[in-house]
């Protein structure tokens, strides 16, 4: 099995990644590798040993240092710039914000004085289990674990075998509902010549499902569980208004994911995506809905919706028209209204930037207030445009209240041909 | 197997726009405090550097905010709203897509000098394990004279005494070495809005 090695080197320190390219990857347009080990060596200390200090381990616990490590840089600048324990000296005794630095899955730091940095690896690193750093080799650090994980957007990761059978890892996903489109494809061909039934349109718009997102492992044709052939993938004929669609066998439902929530230090989590969050979070396509879209072209035709609760911007919907009264069209997966009502706000707002030419994708938490408890991009490209998105502020009402206690989780698909969809995450 | 080297810098990238604006935005006297910190961001990066207002606006224009700063003037009331600039007062409300442009510019011009100031906490580093002072080394005692200067220069009286103009001026140092990283933009906004609740000194 082929390898692949990524080798990061600030002045500093050296970060080394091996890992194993899949056979998938034969199917996408990226590799897919598995089994990442890493290999980090800082420079020897010149009035001590010339010899590196290494650390090795696995993929894990390498997202483990660079959680630790980002956490961290972004709590020291937070602090108060009279921050008496950054002076230049380090101090005799132990920093008084011990609490303020908590480990990540044994990994911590410290500050000691303005210029120096106590990284404590625990498991990672038996005979070296405090690493002192000065403030260049933690900025180095950073450097390294950012560029890989940058990366690792186009790597996507698959996690070792006993995870694997956990928590079905995002490209596995992908590829299942690739296959179930595909196979919604080829099944609707025949379907058309003999049938007309109207279909229950439930995007903006919506031309293709969001499979270009480069952030986002590309199609993979085979999955043990699914139940659809896989024809010829000559394009289907062009589709009339109205078709019906069969509901097709779905792979057995995937396990909830867990959605870590971000440092309570930080309003929004970290912009790239870790693979350890990768892998955690659920597949974009896997929740597509079974119907289809089949008037490419049609424009946004959705009403206005109820009035949501709270203030809403002079653009909202007015209770007096008419139009505002009736719900936003619905679809299958609309299991909760909010769906309905996220997506009639990003309809009436969500205006193309003229850069973006592509697909992109949030992942929105709402609090059973119905605000946006938060947000999350998928792949940098949704990162890189958020801001030019109508994305309404945290915490500000946004849409009515959920009927739930718990937060619910919406995706959002803004495409660069102005549809929007949302639908509930498979949690 | 070989593997690819990647030898590439935070120099190599650039800071992409900030991703952590959707946050609840802070009332008036915490914007107060952005405007504040912000400005003593750029007074940081133009008493290491020497950059002036030229260099401030061709990174504006770099990034496309040339709509929130389009020349010297309005740059200047951008920063005049700071509300510690002297006889200012914060006569400019500084409105929070300014303020990114502001974060934006100024973590673009210190990924451009990201050598400079890597140069510079480097020897603050070496002086520091040596037990010398700062002002040892020329770039820092530079750095922290010109600081210094224009700091007393542009802001209120009586506000820092020469130590804690000082200790300021080397916080504020190690802080731009990180806004040089591509995460750069990200982390300013960030720290910005932690410490938005703070007092600045």
């Amino acid at each position: 099995m082929p390898e692949v090695s990524r080798l990061y080197t600030p002045p500093t320190c050296t970060l080394e990644i091996t890992a194993q390219t899949s056979a998938l990857s034969r199917w996408t347009r990226q590799p897919v590798v598995k089994s990442v080990q890493f290999l980090l060596s800082f420079e020897g200390s010149p009035e001590k040993s010339r010899e590196p200090l290494e650390i090795r381990g696995d993929h894990t616990q390498l997202e483990s240092l660079h959680e630790a490590v980002q956490a961290y840089i972004q709590t020291v600048l937070a602090l108060p710039l009279e921050q008496s324990s950054l002076e230049l000296d380090p101090p005799d005794v132990s920093p008084p914000h011990g609490e303020m630095f908590p480990a990540t899955q044994g990994v911590s730091l410290r500050p000691q004085g303005l210029l120096q940095h106590e990284l404590r690896v625990g498991a990672l690193a038996f005979d070296l289990p405090i690493i002192s750093l000065k403030t260049t080799q933690l900025f180095d650090l950073a450097t390294a674990l950012d560029a890989y994980a940058a990366e690792l957007d186009t790597l996507p990761l698959v996690a070792a075998s006993p995870r694997w059978q956990q928590a079905p890892p995002t490209w596995m996903r992908s590829a299942a509902a690739v296959v179930f489109l595909v196979g919604i494809s080829a099944a609707s061909v025949p379907l058309l010549q003999g049938l007309n039934q109207d279909l229950e349109v439930e995007t903006a718009r919506q031309e293709t499902p969001p499979l270009a997102d480069e952030s986002y492992p590309a199609s993979v044709a085979a999955t043990p569980t699914s139940p659809l052939r896989v024809p010829s993938l000559e394009p289907p004929p062009p589709l009339l208004p109205s078709v019906p669609l069969p509901t097709p066998a779905l792979p057995d439902p995937l396990p909830q994911p867990v959605l870590e929530a971000p440092p309570a230090a930080l309003p929004l989590p970290p912009p790239v995506p870790t693979a350890a969050k990768q892998t955690d979070l659920p597949a974009p396509l896997v929740a597509l809905p079974p119907e289809l879209d089949l008037q490419p072209a049609a424009p946004a035709t959705f009403e206005r919706s109820e009035p949501f609760a709270g203030n809403r911007s002079s653009t909202a919907p007015s209770a007096s028209d008419p139009a505002a009264m009736r719900s936003p069209e619905s679809a299958l997966l609309d299991v909760i209204p909010q769906v309905a009502e996220a997506r009639q706000f990003f309809v009436e707002r969500w205006q193309v930037p003229t850069e973006l030419d592509q697909t992109i994708q949030y992942t929105l938490i709402l609090n059973q207030n119905g605000s946006l408890q938060g947000i999350q991009p998928w792949g940098s490209t949704a990162e890189i445009f958020l801001d030019r998105t109508p994305m309404p502020l945290l915490n500000q009402p946004f849409v009515s209240p959920l009927s739930q206690p718990t937060p619910a989780h919406l995706r959002l698909v803004l495409g660069a041909d102005g549809s929007v969809q949302t639908y509930m995450e498979p949690r | 197997m070989e593997p690819s080297r990647s030898t590439q810098t935070a120099r190599t990238f650039r800071s992409p726009p900030l991703t952590g604006l959707q946050d609840p935005l802070p009332d008036g006297a915490q914007l107060d405090n952005i405007k504040t910190q912000i400005d003593l961001v750029l007074l940081s990066l133009e008493s290491l550097t020497h950059l002036g207002s030229e260099a401030m606006l061709q990174a504006a224009e770099a990034l496309g905010v040339q709509e929130m700063v389009g020349d010297r003037v309005a740059l200047w009331r951008l920063r005049q709203s700071n509300p510690m600039r002297r006889g200012s007062g914060g006569r400019k409300k500084l409105d929070i897509e300014e303020a990114r442009s502001l974060v934006l510019m100024s973590c673009y011009l210190a990924q451009e000098h990201q050598d400079t100031i890597r140069d510079a906490v480097t020897c603050l580093e070496e002086l520091t394990a040596q037990n010398r002072r700062p002002y040892q080394a020329p770039i820092l005692g530079d750095y922290l004279d010109r600081f210094t200067n224009l700091y007393q220069e542009r802001m209120e009286e009586d506000v820092l005494s020469t130590q804690d103009l000082m200790t300021l001026a080397l916080r504020l140092l190690v802080d731009l070495l990180f806004y040089s990283a591509p995460q750069g933009a990200r982390r300013l906004w960030l720290a910005l809005l932690d410490r938005a609740t703070t007092k600045v000194p």
